[in-house]
């Protein structure tokens, strides 16, 4: 017999496989209400989730160490604000799988709120490079004197021949456009597929050509790889001038949820609807890959709040915005204390 | 997607039949496998996800440890190198007070000493009172002689003839 038409599937109806092949109707059904889930767990499942469970909440509590030292150790307001948010990133994505484990109908959901909050996490990271020069007047000044090489990943390192160029105000605007581009459609077009999934239109399990769900999260890969590029250029640029801060360990993380969030959902994605995840009741397929994404993000954000709070813990007196008039003051300020050590210097020997 | 599906249950659909006659639960569960809903136990994954869990624990919790005695030990270093820093600054600060202090208390010594024994006549007082020509110089001895003349113990004549 040859390739069956698709109308001959319909004979394996899911009566019939649960008949004669003895698989189980859970594989049928949608994901399991959280009670069902609940009065279903074995001991081990019990285990899984408790451990799971203890993760989340212990890297809520790193978090909030964090939040605590940087409120008492890094004296700009602005700065402190964004370092704040962008540290919060694995804490969210934790929860937000945690909230999956445990409601495994809303996954859908809590994936979508957690790829909105690293989106809004891209436009923070570049904030984060400015407010290291001291906020936008003090970069463009500093950039202006240097030039920087834009053929950098994801979307240019394959154009080595691309000219170094001087940042100006209106190519910074190009750039900020590019990551504030990512946390704003990111929401935008979530919420336009929780919109057609009421309607039936936003099928996470259709991967034909047709489906919207692959055209939106297509748009938003794209999306993706354009935010990351300014953010990247001007990341080379600065990794030296920020070496204090480290704010290569901040970019390698970032990076390493970008990884994690989002390829490793899709490569389970697409491992469960190539049927190679079996089916285990209460879950089917499709769900279980999901939880298995859940479980492997919960451990890996554990580890990456860890490397987070280690790279996050650094005490910054610098200001992070300065208006234009107060750029030469502040660098002026800048250099004092190297003056008023000298002054300390000289005042010590005077006395002797 | 459509058509693996149907792919793959074509292969089984050949073999139903003929199994319809003899159907072993041990056949059933490779046919299920063989379509796209293959069941599976979820024990090893679940343990596998227990182990990963603790030894992420493990590791990062050695980590912090490591990264929080580092933290420590350059502080510690830090404070030690302004102690010390203020530290040598007191001390040549304390010397030069006690040197000072030292100094203040000779002079007092003396001055007291010159009043308490008039035989000793500071060498200011010399110089106003005695012939002007007879200046103060470094190291040489004032004695007032038997018969009342001030003169240097030794003169840099005679060492000098010597």
């Amino acid at each position: 017999m040859d390739v069956a038409h698709p109308e001959e599937v319909t004979r394996f109806s899911p009566d019939i496989l649960m008949e004669k092949f003895n698989v189980s109707e859970a594989c049928f059904l949608p994901p399991p209400i959280s009670i069902q889930l609940i009065l279903q767990l074995t001991w081990l499942d019990i285990g899984v989730f408790a451990a799971l469970t203890a993760m989340t909440v212990l890297t809520i509590a790193i978090y909030l160490e964090i939040v605590c030292y940087l409120m008492d150790k890094v004296k700009c307001p602005i700065k402190r604000k964004t370092l704040m948010w962008n540290s919060a990133a694995p804490t969210v994505i934790a929860i937000t799988s945690c909230l999956g484990l445990w409601v495994p109908r809303a996954i859908m959901f809590v994936d979508m709120a957690a790829a909105m909050y690293f989106g809004v996490g891209f436009y923070l990271m570049l904030l984060i490079i400015v407010q290291g020069y001291g906020g936008e007047e003090a970069m463009l000044q500093h950039l202006a004197t240097h030039t920087i090489r834009i053929s950098t990943g994801p979307c240019c390192c394959c154009c080595p021949c691309l000219p170094h160029i001087h940042l100006t105000r209106q190519k910074y605007k190009i750039f900020v456009l590019g990551a504030f581009q990512v946390a704003f459609l990111r929401p935008a077009l979530f919420l336009l597929g929780v919109v057609l999934w009421t309607n039936g239109l936003y099928d996470p399990d259709d991967w034909s050509s047709t489906s919207i769900f692959l055209w939106l999260n297509l748009f938003l890969g794209v999306s993706t790889i354009l935010g990351l590029w300014p953010v990247n250029v001007l990341f080379r640029h600065s990794k030296v001038l920020m070496a204090d801060q480290k704010l290569t360990c901040k970019f390698a993380l970032f990076q390493a949820i970008l990884i994690l969030s989002s390829l490793q959902n899709s490569i389970i994605g697409t491992l469960a609807g190539a049927g190679h995840i079996g089916c285990a009741p209460p879950y089917s397929a499709r769900t279980r890959g999901q939880q298995m994404n859940n479980q492997l993000l919960i451990i890996e954000m554990f580890f990456v709040g860890i490397l987070t709070r280690i790279s996050y813990r650094k005490r910054d007196d610098r200001p992070g915005h300065r208006h234009v008039g107060e750029v030469q003051q502040i660098v002026r300020e800048c250099d004092q204390p190297a003056i008023a050590d000298q002054q300390a210097d000289h005042s010590s020997i005077s006395h002797i | 997607k459509t058509h693996m599906t149907s792919a793959t249950i074509s292969k089984p659909h050949e073999t139903i039949d003929i199994e319809k006659q003899n159907m072993t639960g041990e056949r059933n569960s490779t046919l299920a496998q063989q379509l796209s809903f293959p069941m599976e136990d979820p024990t090893n994954w679940n343990y596998a996800i227990l182990a990963l869990a603790f030894v992420v624990l493990f590791l990062a919790f050695l980590i912090l440890a490591q990264n929080s005695r580092a933290n420590r030990t350059r502080k510690m270093k830090a404070l030690n190198g302004a102690g010390g820093r203020n530290e040598t600054e007191a001390d040549s600060t304390q010397k030069a007070m006690m040197q000072y202090v030292v100094e203040v208390d000779n002079l007092a010594e003396t001055d007291q000493m010159l009043q308490s024994k008039p035989t000793y006549i500071s060498l200011n007082q010399v110089a106003q009172t005695s012939s002007p020509k007879v200046l103060p110089k470094e190291g040489q001895i004032l004695v007032e002689w038997k018969d009342g003349n001030i003169g240097f113990l030794y003169t840099d004549s005679k060492e000098d003839d010597v």
